[in-house]
């Protein structure tokens, strides 16, 4: 699956010719909407219709990565980006989860966090991020703390958020993470409270997961 | 005397004549027979002047008309050769007759009534029913000024009353449909492609009655768009602003606003611009 990954976002990077590096996630994302709303572009010039034949291809691949991606998706029917190299896929997942279930150490419950975070992070920044989260969830009696990352999605409206240096940024896009975790009840608050207080967290949110039969 | 010998020498004269005439147009059937008929006529004048030289000759004369009599035979002969050959030319068309009616024998060995060829005018006649190109210009043309039946639309039989007053059926539209089940089931607020059908164009929640999902269905509904407003996921309002379309960023570029001319390629270039902003 990383390989997959791997191999859709030069492609689309060469179809659309971008020189940032850093716009790879984003260009990679804006392909695979695409072929979810079939539309049908009228290609009125002979350059687009040269450009439209690789993109072609790249949505094919998009396609292929959201089913190998997403099988056990949060985000069912969404898209993604590049996966954290510490996270597993849907299939690892499902094999993790069948696994803790049972496990449910006594006097812990299990909970997610999700937060959208900078959409101009870099990965390795990103990565950071992480395992800082991580040690903090560890620090306050986690276990089996598993993170699932959903790439840059836009967002419905835009968010202006001030941070600590008193600068104000308006986004229009946000990196998605959702962390699961074993934690004993009291841990909950200071990670809220350490989440509201990142200048890279935009918003997030953290909730107990309870098992429903509908 | 001579008298006698030039109303012979006359008629002898004729003869010949007549038969140049039959030789002359034998390709044509319609002529001979025309002219056989005006020989005939010429035959009886023949006996009848014959006779009446029989009953005043003398014996010289009458060797006389031994010879003309011989004449006479000798040209019937030929014209009778002429009717035989007729007569074979007739006889082929039936032997030709004969061979046709001996292949219709051999055609009635693989007959069969059912590839007799009457199916396809069976099947002509059961899918077609004749009509009056000119009906509408009769005086008694009736049809049904107020209703409409589009092609793919059924009706019944009593629709087709026009004694009665026609019932207006607009085409039913393409609506989303789902049931309760289905709604408890993948309502979550991550999943913001299945939540995007229960807002309208501005944003706004649907109300319960429109698809028909059971009271708790609709609040879960309620709680899981809520829950994706406050992440960004879902617009809280897009009046003022173009329509949601779950995947696409809500910056107002110029192509979202245009007519259905899009291009592909123009997709990435905006979005990487405001990315850069």
């Amino acid at each position: 699956m990383a390989s997959s990954s791997l191999t859709s976002v030069p492609l689309s990077s060469s179809s659309l010719n971008i020189p940032l590096s850093s716009s790879k996630p984003s260009s990679s994302f804006l392909s695979s909407p695409i072929p979810a709303f079939s539309r049908t572009p009228k290609t009125l010039f002979a350059e687009s219709k040269s450009h439209f034949y690789p993109k072609r291809n790249d949505h094919g691949f998009s396609i292929r990565a959201q089913t190998l991606d997403f099988s056990d998706s949060f985000f069912e029917g969404g898209f993604g980006s590049e996966d954290d190299p510490s996270s597993p896929g849907g299939p690892g997942f499902t094999g993790v989860e069948e696994k803790e279930e049972p496990q449910c150490p006594p006097g812990l419950r299990q909970y997610e966090t999700m937060m959208v975070l900078r959409p101009d992070m870099s990965e390795d920044e990103r990565l950071a991020l992480t395992q800082k989260y991580e040690e903090v969830l560890v620090a306050g009696g986690g276990m089996y703390v598993e993170v699932f990352n959903r790439g840059v999605i836009p967002l419905a409206y835009s968010i202006k958020k001030k941070n600590k240096a008193g600068e104000t940024n308006t986004y229009l896009d946000g990196i998605y993470l959702l962390f699961t975790y074993f934690t004993k009840p009291e841990s909950i608050t200071p990670l809220e409270e350490t989440m509201l207080t990142d200048d890279n967290v935009i918003r997030s949110m953290s909730s107990k997961i309870r098992k429903r039969k509908y | 005397m001579l008298k006698c010998i030039n109303v012979y020498m006359k008629q002898m004269k004729i003869v010949s004549v007549a038969v140049r005439s039959i030789s002359a147009n034998l390709p044509n059937q319609f002529h001979q027979s025309h002219l056989l008929r005006s020989l005939s006529t010429w035959k009886f004048t023949d006996n009848a002047t014959g006779n009446r030289q029989f009953n005043n000759s003398e014996s010289p004369e009458e060797s006389e008309q031994f010879g003309g009599n011989r004449g006479k035979y000798a040209q019937l002969d030929s014209i009778f050769e002429k009717f035989n050959q007729q007569g074979m030319a007739r006889q082929r068309p039936g032997s030709v007759n004969g061979a046709s009616s001996e292949r219709m024998h051999d055609l009635e060995e693989t007959y069969d009534t059912l590839t007799d060829g009457m199916d396809g005018k069976l099947m002509n006649a059961a899918t077609y029913f004749e009509f009056d190109e000119d009906e509408i210009e009769k005086e008694d043309y009736a049809f049904r000024y107020d209703a409409n039946f589009p092609l793919g639309s059924k009706y019944d039989v009593k629709d087709l009353d026009l004694t009665k007053p026609g019932v207006h059926k607009p085409p039913k539209r393409e609506e989303f449909t789902t049931t309760t089940k289905e709604v408890l089931s993948k309502a979550d607020f991550r999943n913001v492609r299945f939540l995007a059908k229960f807002i309208t164009e501005a944003g706004i929640l649907i109300k319960r009655s429109q698809t028909g999902i059971s009271a708790k269905a609709q609040r879960k509904v309620a709680r899981e768009i809520k829950t994706a407003r406050a992440f960004g996921l879902m617009p809280f309002t897009t009046m003022g602003t173009k329509s949601f379309v779950f995947g696409r960023t809500m910056q107002n570029l110029d192509e979202d606003f245009a007519y259905q001319s899009r291009v592909a390629d123009m997709d990435g270039e905006p979005d990487m611009e405001g990315d850069h902003a």
